[in-house]
């Protein structure tokens, strides 16, 4: 059997949660859970424009291959092309 | 919120956040854990929301689910430090939980000392019922027993901290 005062000491110890406020979470949790559930969305551009980067893109690469067709045809060959340099590259004669 | 409204979202929060953190502080008795667990809590209602079939409160069943998870998290950090014992760990240090009344802080701190000593099913009825004060009627249906069942739990519960409490007493003066 408990004293009247070891018991009154119990009861404030199983009591001492009564009249307590609630505690508050930080701020920044709803931020967490709102990043965890609610990620960010990738800003998208609209359909059209995404087409005419599309086209624009193929045409940029049917030009440059266009180009770089004709040049192969009018360069001139390896030896035509190299002889007038080494020719040029006689250093010891006087 | 089943179909993702982040309004009825932040709502909920709102409306349950502080509550499903102070049940989580109760638990683990430490801030950073209860931030974590609540996270997890409204991570895990919000996948789940098209599920919830109404049976219960939403109340109801998010603290169903905060229980669940700070009992597990409780259940992890416990078996952890089993694995990393070389040697006699320390007492669990004080916990001083910020919303207990000046006069009362001495004896919250004996409470959350020996309310860890209960096993979970008594301990889950003491904190919702003392701590979080929740009518009985949903302290059962948050964990899903009889009014009876609870009452019965609550006054094993009460013994036992009464006879923990016993061999502390008398109280060490500061």
């Amino acid at each position: 059997m408990e004293a009247p005062e070891e018991q009154k000491w119990i009861d404030d110890v199983l009591a001492g949660m009564s009249g307590s406020q609630r505690a508050e979470p930080p701020a920044e949790l709803w931020d967490r859970i709102e990043q965890e559930n609610f990620p960010a969305l990738v800003a998208r551009s609209p359909r059209w424009v995404r087409w005419a980067a599309a086209v624009a893109l193929i045409a940029l690469n049917v030009v440059v291959a266009r180009q770089f067709t004709l040049d192969q045809s009018a360069a001139p060959s390896e030896i035509s092309y190299y002889a007038p340099v080494s020719a040029n590259l006689n250093y010891y004669a006087q | 919120m089943a179909r993702g409204d982040k309004t009825a979202f932040r709502k909920l929060y709102e409306a349950l956040g502080t509550r499903v953190y102070n049940t989580a502080l109760s638990f683990t008795k430490h801030p950073q854990d209860a931030e974590d667990i609540t996270q997890e809590v409204f991570a895990r209602v919000f996948r789940s929301a098209a599920k919830f079939k109404g049976g219960s409160t939403v109340a109801t069943w998010v603290y169903r689910i905060a229980v669940n998870a700070s009992l597990s998290h409780v259940e992890r950090k416990k078996k952890r430090s089993i694995f990393r014992r070389t040697e006699e760990l320390p007492d669990t240090p004080d916990f001083d939980h910020p919303g207990v009344l000046l006069e009362k802080k001495e004896q919250a701190r004996l409470l959350f000392k020996v309310i860890d000593t209960l096993p979970p099913n008594q301990r889950t009825a003491f904190i919702l019922s003392y701590v979080e004060e929740l009518p009985r009627q949903e302290v059962a249906d948050v964990m899903e027993l009889s009014l009876k069942a609870v009452e019965s739990l609550l006054m094993r519960g009460k013994k036992n901290l009464r006879e923990k409490l016993k061999k502390m007493y008398p109280p060490r003066r500061k």
